[in-house]
């Protein structure tokens, strides 16, 4: 931002005096304007507790929250001219020095402030809410949950046993006939769809009593039917067959065989009373299988047929009556969509207060909940206020980051939060985003709202707009293809020619040709006899195109950097920034490369093919931890542990390299005839004729199953990785384009399996358990891979991203892969929801089933849901495109649906209207390589071991708590006064103290001892008193008493006097007593060893 | 120096290294009469926490100028509590205290029954802060609702006037209970304490009182305390001590510390810029560099890493008394793992929730198990803790739990005590000990579980009622042995006796959340471990002179103090004279502030990324970096030591880079048998087979949850033979009575299924759909003249091979029908579509292995039962397609032998599956195909 002054669009943007409005292309720099905004606010004197801003992610939050403080910290601590010149960027022009020594304790003010600056994403901000909810709203000490796939499993599993347990009620009937009907799957489907969405069902029946009602009744209206059977009803009301007779004549009279076969239907279907039967038949007659109507051209023959007049009639007649028909059917189709609603809503409204008492008995609240609870709180005034009062901050100032991707609800609960602060307070309002950067409808995101909220801002709040349309970022090449490829897109609002300021930077956009089925079929052998498993692989016809596009890639790559053959040693010249800001040339490495796809599903391939040739790679895979063999290999060890006749488990332990073990080794065991392998495993070791592979096996594992019964999950892990050299034995086995992953993954189980162990009751079958549970939940919920750590300085690693997961980010290359993949369709078994940006609440909530059954009513509301498909798809293709700061390329392969827009062939048409045929720009300047650093491990070799520290004591023996409970029983019944039960509170129990108590009382109650105890007989007496000697030397005495002058020295002993340690006892004694005489010097000290038999020996 | 807190005089000693001693000389020299005595002990020392005591006595024996006998040594509160005073009742245990809360709670009906503990616990501890901080409540509840209103500036709501209810309401309701409360009765303790020094006045025998504070008296004490003290003083000697404030700026460190952390708003007039350059003026070099040092790391492990390569320099260096600050606490954990690997203990003063041991994981594990119908994952949870059946031998018990499990993986038995004894008795083999014993082990469940099956109760019955239940399975013994089980069960006594009078009743989860909550209230520490590297929480260290400290998680999110309760806002929290978070930050830079002036070499750590996210370093690290980059050109940041090595693999056992997997079988280990779905693999994937039938490895039963679409297929399976063998000739029946033959075999198959889960439903209707299709189908195949013969027939045939040995291969039929002309149709029912049938036909095994098996066969077809027509797909490898099905039959007996010919001859079986086999290939981790 440095380059150039601030242009006058940014400078009222900054303004903190008014409420802005920003759309603001991709690379304009967003976040720099929030950051600046809040800068200039806190300048203005704003506290920071009053700033609330709401972005989307976390990362984004913490991203904003960093670069705030960073720029605080340089206006702290940097020179008055730089810090007047970071200000005049921001639109403080020549700053006064009272604004500069302000800017200065901006630092302080905000990192101490009270409560603080807030950038949060709407997720944290709602649970900030719900946690300053009044009790009258009862959701105290709810605890949020996510419910993901596995709390859906067990609360679909426990709904259905209500049901069982009701078989007669409407409900059961319902669900049995949607079993009928979609079958399981698609039921399981709907009703967990429904289940993500129901803040939408509850928005819509928000002020009645019963949503499912108000669904229903509003879906029969829409789709006007009346009731069951009733549009077979209508087509038999009144006189409706003498048409069809004359119809049928018609047909009698044809000689033609179709004609003959369609008549006896007809006649035989006229003849029928059923009505069900009789319409099925009139149907065949005129329809075809699919229901449209049967082809009957006019024409010659038909004339000759029936005359012209004839003719004329017969068509009108077949037209007539197939449409009475359809419309029949259409009616019909539209009765079973109700009925089909009747059922889901009622099912789904009684899964809804299922999941509701379930959730309630447990107290959990899950995201939706929040939300749903926050707009509910919001919309009523006085929790409203309430809710505004009992936050600490109060906000002045609401900065709304990514606003494309808001939800209509969300968009509710803001309205609702600015609704509640009276017209004095009201805040000013910062929003920017981008529609065309919408992403997100899965999550409800609403890209139409950005216009909504834009006027509203500017009615209510004189919001001033702005409208950035110049990218840092992107090189002009490829500016140039996005405005060749969206300015064509009518559907593409607000759009308008973008520029850029990355001044002469070269640019390219590439397409790789196609991967056909004929270049990847190539070579394959023509066989004629079976194949002979034992020496030839199968081949998968269905994946080699994909391999062939992974090989490509693969290949391409290595050229770019300078590792290929053919161009070895020259690599491509990319622009950086140094860390002054000024570009630099330098060369291209892995660690510039993006990759991107638009969904997971063919990841593996791509990755394959990259480890294949060394390219090191970050995983891509969200969610793929448990599924990487290296953790499949521990977790295999860890249900060994758990259950040791689990054989196979035990067979991959040893045969992954943490054991090493080879085929031979299992084969070894496996021809063993004990019944478990790891008695195999054991007996051979005991025979004396392991493998060293496997005599270490079996030494480590027999320690581990020991210590697994007693260490927590984590504790074990560590030791296992430890003692097993996990992480060295991988480094050595895996390739080394895996080797960092492998090590990431190794790592990330140990810490998940420590934040497993922090919860609640940890054993190590319930962490088997969750990480089975895990492994099996969605891609979503499951824990992702390792991050690999990378050194700035190394090649670093190919990034492999979804789209989705590449927005905010950008790099000098990137590549969208698989760009000719149609999207997909809608999706069958949905609910299907109407929230126009500008409505409180939905207009319209219905469910529907597969595509042929969506009938005709409703289709307005599919047509809108579809074009805002192809408009995300649009939207996605943005995205990918402006990633790239210098290189976009794509590649694809062929696909047989040559229909549908396709990113590639958008991207194809793009170059075509710029004249350019698959290659559009420079070409890139190239360099002469020069080899970069590897990557080094985490861990080095050598170095000394620790000096031992510490030891494990035990705990005391019951004789040795004897022994001090009697002290402390002395002590308090001679001297200290005690509560009762004081015992407990040192923690004996009653037990111990019972016996006890009898010795005390011999030993207080024997004649012989009575001078020490009785303080009639005595002048001074101390209990426990520690004393240190001239030489500074500590002790502690049992009991001292002063009797005529002498000192006795008293050392009660649990045992008796026979004890073997008498001697040991006699020399501490005698110790203690030279101690008290330096204290008392002059007087007698004698010393005596008090047994629990109450016998007296002096010692002194 | 003296500080002035309302009369209450307290000397203020530089805090530093030379605290201790300072002290010691000033105790010495104000107390010279006693020491000349040689006599110390009349006086009582009243320490912040005990081992202060410890520095405090080894400072007494530097400084000693001759022998004597010491004080007593105590903290304030501990000594409040344990000296009798007559007059006072035992206060209201905590425990009696929340029920009767969650009773007055229950009585109004304003909250679900699932939130009574929280907010009960919620209110208690707002009622003790309001009773530590000398609050009382407004005697109406309007005027609490006003006090609120004004505090929060709002004006008259609902929401409102009910939260002042519920407060004053249970607030009342307590104190109609008459008895007071633990921090009630502390006050009238200290109130008594002082009294009676008062009445004893002046003349009685002297008891000296030295108080330790660590921070000045108004920071320190509350209300009660100072005015314990004041009352004392009067009467006796009292000495009152306080580390100087950092304001003092007694050391160039501290002056330092005013200055990152000014305390007065007057100094923080001027920005940090300007204090720096102040600093800079007077141009002394940096009391902080070499003592504090701040490291950033990448994320969870390399924090961790970075501590102990801290830790390890240090005690290479000779350093041994280490303090491990855990503001995390996860961290600390990794941490301590670590470095008890090698060799060096660290004792953790903070301990644990209870909730977190493994000793309430399994009293937990029999809760669960009495909750969920003894579901069997809890089951074996349950068996296989270490804490149960401790009466029986080890091995015994472990081999009868091994047999228990695999006895419920393979009847599938999911909950239920009486259906896995069935399993139990069911299950082959002649383990008759294991078996007899995993009897005994399910009946001393089913006989705990049924203690916890009961009725309503009071809690101390219910914890009777645990207690029983876990003598039942000999559970005591062990977790009595056991540190956190120890605390566990003597947590469960207190609260018994704490208790005993108490009649509320509870419901079993009631009861449940009830002791879940006491689990995660009460702490245990392993006392097993004395070490000089301690883990400590950063207020606990204090003036305790560690030779180096390292602060783990000196973040902004996690170094704070979330000492306040979050029940009201910050500003009523201020306007009810409660502690705000002002106080804990406050609090926070005085423990600080402590630390560094005390340990000579402090580490902080923090991890700058979190999962990805930029992470902010605690504004009082920041800052006080930023100030000493200004002042003296270095902020102290310093990169994370390498982490520490770790040992390297011995060669013999060390592996080698993953190869391909191809093994020679043993001669011993080929099968002389094989089936067909063996062979299957065979052709699949040489190495699977090895796998599978060489090493003989499977994967283990599972215990189903849920139906799922290869037991539907084994039920239509069950139907359809069941079906044919009453009606073999279904043209022979009228179409209705052919459809309800059928359906009543449906519903005896299905029966089980879905009584045991309603949503096998689901897979009956489904069949259910195709019935009449599949009636036609039949239909039509009886048209061409087949009838239906067998059902599951059993085929075999061995096959010779070159080297003398044979092989036998051996398969199922599904179904085989005859036709009259003779010869028979062999049919294989799948439950798939026809398509997804005819698309893995390529390279197809099973039928026309098949037809080499039964050797009479004219034709062979899959049945696909998921389609709206039933077809069936003839068999038809793709290459040989043309051929007869006998020739084809040949062709696969030809390339078995083949194959077995050369696994005799020493063939290899490489791991070359395709992905779609390899993607739910059980084998892949033996094959390692991913690693290659
Ligand atoms: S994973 Fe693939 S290669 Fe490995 S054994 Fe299974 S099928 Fe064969």
């Amino acid at each position: 931002m440095s380059d150039a002054p601030p242009s006058a669009l940014i400078l009222r943007a900054l303004d903190p005096a008014h409420s802005v409005v920003v759309e603001a292309c991709a690379g304009s720099g967003k976040t720099w304007l929030l950051a600046s905004r809040i800068l200039r606010l806190l300048l203005a004197g704003v506290a920071p507790g009053e700033i609330l801003a709401i972005t989307f992610t976390r990362k984004a939050a913490r991203e904003i929250e960093e670069r705030v403080v960073a720029w605080l910290h340089f206006m702290a601590t940097g020179s008055a001219a730089q810090v007047s010149a970071f200000l005049a960027e921001r639109g403080v022009v020549a700053a006064s020095t009272d604004q500069l020594h302000a800017a200065r304790g901006l630092y302080e003010r905000v990192l101490a402030a009270q409560p603080g600056l807030a950038v949060n994403t709407f997720h944290g901000w709602f649970l900030q809410l719900v946690d300053a909810a009044p009790l009258s709203a009862n959701l105290a000490g709810t605890m949020l949950v996510d419910s993901g796939s596995r709390l859906f499993d067990e609360l679909w599993q426990s709904f259905a046993a209500t049901l069982q347990k009701a078989q007669e009620s409407a409900v059961t009937q319902g669900f049995v006939r949607l079993l009928a009907e979609l079958g399981i799957d698609s039921t399981r489907r709907l009703i967990r769809r429904a289940l993500d969405r129901r803040s939408e069902w509850l928005a819509f029946g928000e002020n009645v009593p019963d949503t499912a009602a108000k669904v229903v009744a509003a879906l029969r209206e829409q789709l006007g039917v009346s009731g069951p059977g009733q549009a077979l009803a209508g087509f038999f009301a009144g006189d409706w067959s003498p048409e069809f007779q004359a119809y049928l004549a018609f047909l009698e009279v044809s000689e033609l065989k179709g004609d003959q076969e369609a008549a006896a239907g007809l006649r035989a279907a006229l003849a029928e009373t059923d009505r069900a039967r009789c319409f099925a038949g009139l149907q065949s007659a005129l329809l075809t299988r699919e229901n449209t109507l049967r082809s009957k051209k006019p024409g010659k023959t038909l004339d000759q047929r029936y005359t012209a007049q004839g003719a004329e009639r017969f068509l009108e007649l077949h037209e007539q009556l197939g449409e009475q028909l359809i419309a029949c059917l259409a009616g019909q189709t539209e009765e079973r969509i109700y009925a089909f609603n009747q059922d889901v809503c009622a099912v789904f409204q009684a899964f809804l207060a299922h999941v509701d008492e379930f959730k309630q008995a447990r107290r959990q609240i899950d995201f939706v909940d929040a939300e749903w609870n926050v707009l509910k709180l919001l919309r009523a005034e006085d929790t409203a206020a309430f809710l505004q009062a009992r936050l600490d901050a109060r906000y002045r100032h609401v900065l709304l980051d990514e606003f494309q991707d808001t939800s209509p609800l969300q968009w509710q609960i803001l309205l609702a939060w600015l609704a509640a602060y009276s017209d004095a307070a009201r805040p000013s309002v910062f929003l920017v985003g981008d529609p065309k950067q919408s992403i997100y409808r899965f999550r409800r995101a609403e890209p139409r709202l950005f216009l909504v909220a834009a006027d509203f801002l500017e009615r209510d709040f004189a919001a001033i707009r702005c409208e950035l349309d110049a990218t840092r970022r992107n090189a002009n090449s490829i500016v140039e293809v996005v405005n060749a490829l969206f300015l064509e897109r009518p559907e593409f609002v607000p759009f308008r020619p973008q520029n850029t300021l990355a001044g002469a930077l070269p640019g390219r956009v590439e397409l790789l040709p196609l991967c056909g089925k004929a270049d990847a079929d190539e070579g394959a052998p023509a066989r004629t006899g079976l194949r002979d498993p034992l020496h030839e692989a199968a081949v998968a016809p269905e994946d080699s195109r994909r391999w062939q596009e992974a090989a490509d890639l693969a290949e391409k790559i290595r050229e770019m950097v300078g590792e290929s053959g053919a161009a070895a040693g020259k690599c491509w010249q990319i622009e950086d920034k140094a860390a002054d800001g000024r570009p630099v040339q330098r060369q291209l490495r892995y660690g510039d490369i993006m990759l991107l796809v638009r969904t997971r599903t063919n990841l593996a391939c791509y990755e394959r093919a990259l480890s294949a040739v060394g390219i090191p790679f970050a995983a891509g895979s969200r969610g793929g931890l448990l599924a990487a063999l290296e953790v499949r290999d521990i977790v295999a060890l860890l249900e060994f542990l758990v259950t040791p006749m689990a054989d196979l488990k035990l067979a991959q332990a040893l045969r992954s390299p943490l054991f090493a073990c080879n085929d031979d080794e299992l084969m070894r065991l496996a021809s063993r005839p004990e019944a478990s392998w790891w008695e195999r495993l054991q007996a051979l070791l005991a025979s004396g004729l392991a493998s060293p592979c496997l005599a270490r096996a079996g030494r480590l594992l027999g320690e581990w199953l020991e210590a697994a019964d007693r260490l927590p999950a984590h504790d074990l892990l560590d030791r296992i990785f430890h003692q097993g050299e996990v992480l060295a034995r991988y480094r050595l086995a895996v390739p080394e384009a895996l080797n960092a992953s492998a090590d990431a993954n190794l790592r990330a189980l140990l810490l998940l399996a420590l934040d497993l162990d922090g919860g609640r009751y940890p054993s190590l079958p319930r962490f088997i358990d969750e990480l089975r549970d895990l492994r099996e939940a969605d891609a979503g919920e499951a824990p992702d891979e390792g991050v690999i750590e990378t050194q700035s300085t190394d090649a670093g690693r190919v990034r492999i991203l979804t789209i989705h997961g590449a927005k905010g980010l950008e790099a000098p290359v990137v590549w969208l892969l698989d760009a000719n993949a149609t999207p997909r369709g809608h999706e069958a078994w949905d609910l299907l929801v109407d929230w126009p940006p500008q409505a409180p609440a939905p207009q319209h909530v219905s469910f529907y089933g597969r595509k042929e059954e969506r009938g005709t009513a409703r289709q307005p509301l599919f047509d809108a849901e579809l074009a805002a498909a192809r408009r995300e798809e649009l939207n996605l293709l943005y995205v990918a495109m402006t990633r790239a700061r210098q290189v976009f390329i794509a590649s694809g392969i062929e696909t047989t649906q040559e229909r549908g827009e396709t990113p590639y062939r958008l991207l194809a048409a793009a170059l075509a209207r710029l004249g350019s045929v698959l290659v559009h720009g420079d070409k890139l300047p190239v360099l002469a390589t020069t080899p970069l650093a590897k990557s080094l491990p985490l861990v080095q070799a050598g170095g000394m071991p620790l000096p031992p520290v510490g030891e494990r004591r035990r705990l005391p023996d019951a004789a040795e708590r004897f022994g001090l409970l009697l002290h402390a029983v002395l002590e308090r019944r001679t001297g200290r006064l005690a509560d009762d039960g004081w015992w407990m509170t040192m923690g004996f129990d009653d037990g111990e103290y019972q016996r006890a108590l009898p010795v005390a009382e011999r030993l207080l109650g024997a004649e012989h001892l009575q001078p020490f105890f009785d303080p009639a007989q005595y002048r001074r007496a101390w209990n426990e008193v520690e004393l240190i000697t001239s030489a500074g030397v500590l002790h502690r005495v049992d009991r001292l008493v002063e009797i005529d002058a002498v000192f006795w020295v008293l050392d009660y002993k649990s045992s008796r006097s026979d004890s073997a340690r008498l001697d040991e006892y006699r020399a501490q004694v005698a110790n203690y007593c030279q101690a008290v005489a330096e204290v008392f010097p002059g007087n007698t000290v004698r010393g005596a060893l008090v047994f629990a038999d109450a016998s007296l020996l002096e010692v002194v | 120096m003296q500080s002035v807190a309302e009369g209450l005089n307290s000397t203020a000693v530089p805090a530093g290294e030379g605290f201790f001693d300072a002290l010691a000389a000033a105790i010495f020299e104000r107390c010279s009469a006693a020491v000349e005595e040689g006599d110390l002990s009349s006086m009582l020392v009243l320490v912040p926490a005990m081992p202060l005591a410890g520095e405090l006595l080894s400072a007494l024996r530097r400084a000693a100028p001759r022998s004597l006998l010491l004080p007593r040594f105590d903290t304030l509160s501990h000594w409040v509590a344990s000296t009798p005073i007559a007059a006072i009742a035992p206060p209201l245990p905590d425990s009696e205290r929340l029920v009767l809360l969650h009773e007055a709670l229950r009585e109004r009906g304003w909250f679900d029954e699932t939130a009574l503990w929280g907010i009960a616990t919620e209110m208690a501890g707002l009622f003790d802060e309001l009773t530590a901080a000398a609050v009382s409540l407004p005697v109406d509840e309007a005027a609490l609702a006003l006090q609120l209103q004004r505090a929060y500036a709002l004006r008259a709501c609902a929401p409102l006037a009910f939260e002042a209810r519920v407060v004053h309401e249970l607030w009342r309701a307590l104190t109609r209970a008459g008895r007071l409360d633990l921090p009630a009765t502390y006050r009238l303790r200290l109130a008594a304490l002082a009294n009676r020094n008062r009445q004893a006045g002046p003349g009685h025998a002297a008891q000296p009182l030295l108080v330790l504070l660590n921070a000045a008296p108004e920071e320190s004490l509350n209300p009660a305390e100072r005015d314990f003290l004041l009352c004392y003083g009067a009467v006796q000697p009292l000495l009152v001590f306080h580390p100087a404030p950092r304001a003092a700026c007694t050391s160039p460190l501290l002056a330092t510390l005013a200055a990152a952390w000014p305390e007065s708003a007057a100094a923080f007039a001027e920005p940090l810029f300007t204090r720096a350059m102040e600093l800079r003026r007077h141009e002394s070099p940096s009391p902080l560099s070499g003592r504090l040092q701040l490291v950033a790391a990448d994320g969870r492990e390399q924090e961790a890493q970075a501590a102990v390569a801290q830790i390890g320099a240090w005690l290479d260096s000779g350093l041994r008394r280490i303090v491990l600050i855990a503001q995390d606490r996860l961290t600390a954990r990794r941490v301590r793992a670590l470095l008890e690997r090698e060799g060096v203990l660290v004792s953790d003063e903070t301990g644990w929730k209870l909730s977190t041991s493994r000793a309430a994981a399994a009293v937990d594990a029999l809760i669960e198990t009495a909750a969920g119908g003894a579901y069997y994952r809890d089951l074996l949870d349950l068996c296989k803790s270490p804490c149960i059946f401790s009466d029986c031998d080890d091995d015994a018990r472990k081999a009868a739990v091994f047999m228990l499990e695999a006895a419920l993986r393979a009847a599938s038995v999911k909950s239920g005590v009486p259906r896995m004894r069935r399993a139990v008795l069911d299950f082959g083999g002649q383990r008759g000990a294991s078996q007899t014993l995993a009897l005994t082990l399910l009946e001393r469940i089913e006989t705990a579980t049924t203690l916890l099956h009961a009725r309503p109760a009071a809690l101390a019955r219910w914890i009777d009622r645990l207690h029983k239940a876990l003598e039942v399975l000999g559970a005591i013994v062990p977790l009595s042995q056991d540190a956190a089980g120890k605390v566990l069960l003597d947590l469960l006594d207190v609260r018994r006796a704490e208790l005993a009078a108490n009649t509320a009743l509870f419901s079993f989860a009631a009861w449940r959340d009830w002791l879940n909550r006491q689990f995660e209230a009460a702490n245990f520490r392993d006392g097993t471990i004395s070490s000089t590297i301690v883990i400590t929480p950063l207020s606990a260290v204090c003036l305790r002179r560690f030779e180096a400290a390292l602060l783990l998680g000196g973040d902004a999110r996690q170094l704070t103090l979330a000492a306040t309760g979050e029940f009201f806002n910050q500003s009523v929290r201020r306007e009810l004279g409660l502690r705000t978070r002002a106080d804990a930050e406050r609090e926070l830079r005085r423990h600080l502030e402590l630390l560094l002036a005390t340990v000579p070499r402090v580490t902080v750590t923090w991890q700058s990324m979190q999962d990805g996210e930029a992470n902010l370093l605690a504004p009082e690290f920041a800052l006080l970096s930023t100030l000493h980059q200004l002042a003296w050109q270095d902020d102290l940041r310093r990169p994370p030591l390498p982490a520490r090595a770790e040992s390297t693999p011995e060669n013999v056992t060390a592996p080698r880079a993953t190869a391909f997997a191809a093994p020679v079988a043993l001669p011993a280990l080929i099968p002389r048998r094989v089936s067909v779905s063996g062979y299957v693999s065979l052709v699949d994937c040489p190495y699977r087979f090895f796998a599978r039938y060489v090493l003989g490895l499977g994967e283990m039963d599972e215990v189903s949850e849920g139906m799922d679409k290869s037991d539907y297929g084994a039920l239509v399976h069950r139907v359809l033979e069941r079906f044919h063998e009453r009606h073999p000739v279904v043209s022979e029946l009228a179409a209705d009575e052919a459809l309800s033959a059928l359906q009543d075999c449906v519903g005896e198959v299905f029966a089980a299924a879905v009584e045991d889960n309603f949503l096998a439903t689901g897979w009956r209707l489904r069949w259910g759909k195709r019935m009449t299709a599949y009636l036609e189908w039949q239909r039509s195949v009886e048209a061409q003249g087949w009838r239906w013969a067998q059902a599951e027939t059993r085929v075999s045939r061995v096959l010779p091979l070159d080297a003398g040995g044979s092989v036998e291969l051996y398969g199922r039929i599904d179904r085989i029908d005859q036709s009259p002309a003779g010869g028979a149709s062999l049919l294989d029912y799948k439950a798939q579509t026809a398509k997804a049938i005819r698309d893995r036909l390529a390279d197809d095994v099973q039928l026309p292995a098949y037809a080499l098996l039964h050797g009479n066969a004219i034709q062979a077809a899959y049945v696909a039962l998921d389609d709206e027509r039933i077809t069936a797909v003839a068999a038809g490898n793709a290459v040989i397609a043309n051929e007869s099905l006998m020739d084809q039959a040949q062709a696969q007996g030809q390339r078995l032998v083949a194959a077995f010919n050369a696994l005799w001859a020493g063939a290899s079986l490489p791991a070359h599956g395709v992905d779609s086999v390899c993607q739910w290939c059980e084998m892949s981790g033996l094959c390692r195909r991913d690693h290659v």
